[in-house]
């Protein structure tokens, strides 16, 4: 009979992914600024709102794809993927549904805007984590 | 105003239904090979982190663009 592991959290050692998503707040936190300065400050707060309905599920992904690690928890690993991957969207409708219920953008462009540049962030993902001292 | 809303449910299950056979296309893949080369169990699953940010960036677009459809155009 086969019994069930414990489950044993990963090491607290994770590869680059950390640096995915400080490249994630940094775009979210450059455009705001942008906009403060170039236009008004409602537009960098729509802005700020947009990044963080992009980030905040990102974040939730990275930690649930990689609560466990290694060939022994390969199951867990595949299973902790896919509610990272279910979790991620039903956060990103959530949020989204929170922001435009309780306190929508005042510029739904820049909302959408900053959420697409934070999303686009994963193409970069190659070469941020592939860099030197990532792993 | 009933289309508007027909377009982001075809958006946001399309986005699931794509997201889905992507992943479980990469978790076969993850499972096969960690069982491969247990050894390389951890750059594989970064492989299929990145892989999976790169799969899932545009339908997270898509479902963006659907909430926009329902609380901006229709609402």
């Amino acid at each position: 009979m086969q019994q069930s592991r414990p489950a044993i959290p990963a090491a607290p050692k994770r590869p680059g992914i950390y640096r995915l998503l400080v490249v994630q707040l940094g775009v979210t936190l450059v455009t705001a600024a942008l906009l403060t300065f170039e236009t008004d400050s409602s537009l960098a707060l729509s802005a700020l709102k947009g990044g963080l309905a992009g980030l905040l599920p990102n974040v939730y992904f990275a930690w649930r794809a990689f609560l466990y690690r290694g060939a022994r928890f390969q199951r867990q690993m595949i299973r902790s993927f896919y509610r990272a991957q279910v979790g991620k969207h039903l956060l990103a409708i959530l949020l989204f549904t929170g922001i435009f219920v309780m306190s929508p953008p005042q510029s739904p462009q820049w909302f959408f805007v900053t959420f697409a540049l934070v999303q686009c962030v994963y193409w970069l993902t190659p070469w941020l984590i592939g860099r030197p001292g990532s792993h | 105003m009933e289309l508007v809303y027909i377009a982001a449910a075809i958006m946001i299950s399309g986005a699931a239904l794509a997201t889905g056979i992507g992943f479980g296309l990469l978790g076969g893949k993850l499972l096969d090979s960690t069982a491969r080369q247990p050894e390389l169990g951890d750059q594989l699953q970064t492989k299929t982190f990145i892989m999976a940010g790169l799969l899932d960036a545009v339908p997270m677009i898509g479902v963006g663009i659907a909430m926009y459809l329902i609380f901006v155009v229709a609402g």
